[in-house]
């Protein structure tokens, strides 16, 4: 699979960022649309395929597997050849991934507005499309490995500890929450049922949220951060620890999902006290990053990507802190089933993926075409919409499913619930007005941020970099590559 | 006493596997961890 190619694969980088701005687009639109059908229910216009059930399950697959995974295979790709020193391995395998996952994503969605689902929240696609996503997740896994494998330095950096982690265990997650049995081509019944089905649910549910949405672009944060600030990590010791503790850690807490339901309650409270103990390595890993950027505040006053970047750190802190907070099961029975969660999620999606994601985005397209960005006035403004659009979102939905929870709880002297849920979720209104702009404004500074990349790779190459000479201390040797070129300490050490 | 009795036990094979990380990380030279951590500022060059 060796090719000889002595230059980076960045054309398939820019391919893949640009289907990722597009599908966030998308995506975020299908959102701002189904806020609206929560003020106004009647705008789906009796179609099924406009109704808040079916585009529900495509706002949120699209944000995950469109703009999300695209953007992760994007910067992992970009990363992984140059923290190698080497061109990608298989670079039509590469290619195989990049258009096989958005022609995945397409249909996949074409599916989900037909009605196709398998019900199970963020693993809703149908078995086919199962089946397609473990193949292409695989060639992904191979092309990132095979990279690795043929390093010309010894240490793997640690943002490819964290992209590998994600390849591995979202392998492992799809796999087994979607075993199930096709009863044709549209249906398939899962194997599990009752308790054992929500346990697998959200041990799939909530370590997608660990390794894809978190683990993964801390790949990029740990890449991105120091590559853009001109400055290594702070220290790349805690990096490591907080890898480990981090992988370590999240794997138990999904069952937080499911407090005062039929799961045994020993499993609600290991999920509560890993979910606390996340969030030692969660705060390592913003200090990290804080620190990192620590003597280059300046660059914050001029540079919107890195002020995206910062940003994001800032909104990791909030969503990592809150989540912890709300696995707490005296906090949880008001939280749960309430706007509280999705204001949590969303501080998680906008103001941390979504914004560190920009923020790499506004370092890597002029890079890519080795020209400025198009302009700079419209990545401001483009940051203070989304500034303004996440705090609105979070706040709106914070005072909501507040409101919603205690309201819920509440109840009379004869011990009678003193509202009804529909007298509550008519008070919702204003709120879910609020959400609506806030979905509006974000949207908004995406498109700025889409009109802005067209602007600047219009009719433009992209520009051929290659890797340096590699410093014979750290050099892999003839004997490194035959024993084994994925034997290596935490640190990058061959022995 | 379930619940404990796993906790207790996650607790120490965290403890554990936090130690072995800490005790492989002092093994490393600071030279060594130092151009680990720089790998990300001199990786490209322009291609010709």
């Amino acid at each position: 699979m060796a090719t000889g190619q002595k230059y980076y694969y960045d054309e398939i980088v820019r391919q893949l960022v640009l289907f990722s701005v597009f599908w966030a687009v998308v995506a975020m639109a299908v959102g701002v649309y189904i806020s609206a059908e929560l003020i106004w229910p009647t705008i789906d216009f009796g179609q099924p395929w406009l109704s808040f059930g079916r585009l529900r399950p495509l706002h949120t697959n699209g944000i995950i597997f469109g703009f999300g995974v695209s953007a992760l295979m994007a910067t992992g790709f970009y990363s992984v050849q140059r923290t190698s020193h080497v061109p990608l391995f298989a670079p039509r395998l590469a290619w195989f991934v990049c258009y096989g996952w958005q022609l995945l994503i397409l249909l996949g969605g074409l599916s989900l507005l037909a009605g196709w689902t398998s019900s199970k929240e963020y693993a809703e696609l149908e078995w086919p499309f199962d089946i397609a996503i473990a193949i292409l997740w695989v060639s992904f896994g191979i092309v990132f490995f095979g990279t690795i494998a043929t390093r010309t330095i010894k240490p793997i950096y640690i943002s490819n500890w964290f992209y590998g982690a994600l390849i591995i265990v979202i392998a492992m997650l799809h796999i087994v929450n979607n075993l199930a049995i096709p009863v044709s081509l549209t249906k398939s019944y899962s194997i599990y049922a009752g308790a054992q089905d929500a346990i697998v649910q959200w041990w799939y549910g909530h370590n997608a949220v660990g390794f894809l949405l978190t683990g993964g672009f801390l790949g990029m944060m740990y890449y991105f951060l120091p590559k853009h600030s001109g400055r290594p990590i702070w220290s790349y010791k805690l990096s490591v620890v907080a890898f480990w503790a981090f992988t370590y850690s999240y794997i138990w807490a999904g069952p937080h999902h499911l407090h005062y339901s039929a799961i045994p309650e020993w499993v609600q409270s290991l999920a509560v006290v890993m979910s606390l103990i996340l969030l030692a390595p969660s705060w390592a890993t913003m200090v990290n990053g804080v620190m990192t950027v620590s003597g280059a505040w300046q660059k914050l006053k001029t540079d919107p990507a890195l002020k995206f970047i910062v940003l994001s750190l800032a909104f990791y802190g909030l969503a990592t802190f809150e989540g912890p907070m709300m696995s707490i099961r005296a906090v949880n029975v008001v939280s749960h089933f309430t706007d509280w969660t999705i204001g949590h999620v969303h501080s998680g999606a906008l103001g941390w993926n979504a914004m560190i994601t920009y923020g790499t985005f506004y370092f890597l397209m002029p890079r890519l075409v080795g020209a400025e960005l198009y302009s700079v006035r419209l990545a401001n403004i483009h940051f203070w919409l989304a500034l303004g659009g996440t705090m609105l979102y979070i706040i709106s939905m914070w005072a909501a499913g507040v409101s919603q929870g205690l309201l819920w709880l509440s109840v009379d002297e004869t011990g009678e619930l003193s509202y009804s849920f529909s007298d509550i979720m008519a008070s919702m209104a204003p709120y879910y007005a609020l959400r609506l702009v806030a979905g509006l404004v974000f949207l908004l500074g995406t498109m700025l941020m889409a009109y802005n990349f067209y602007m600047t790779v219009r009719g433009r190459a992209t520009v051929k970099m290659q890797p340096p000479a590699v410093d014979p201390v750290y050099g892999m040797t003839s004997e490194d590559a035959t024993v084994g070129a994925l034997r290596v300490g935490t640190l990058g050490a061959s022995t | 006493m379930m619940s404990f009795f796993i906790f207790f036990g996650d607790m120490l094979v965290m403890l554990f596997m936090i130690a072995v990380v800490v005790w492989v990380s002092m093994g490393e030279t600071k030279a060594r961890s130092d151009h680990s951590a720089r790998i990300p500022l001199d990786d490209e060059v322009p291609h010709g």
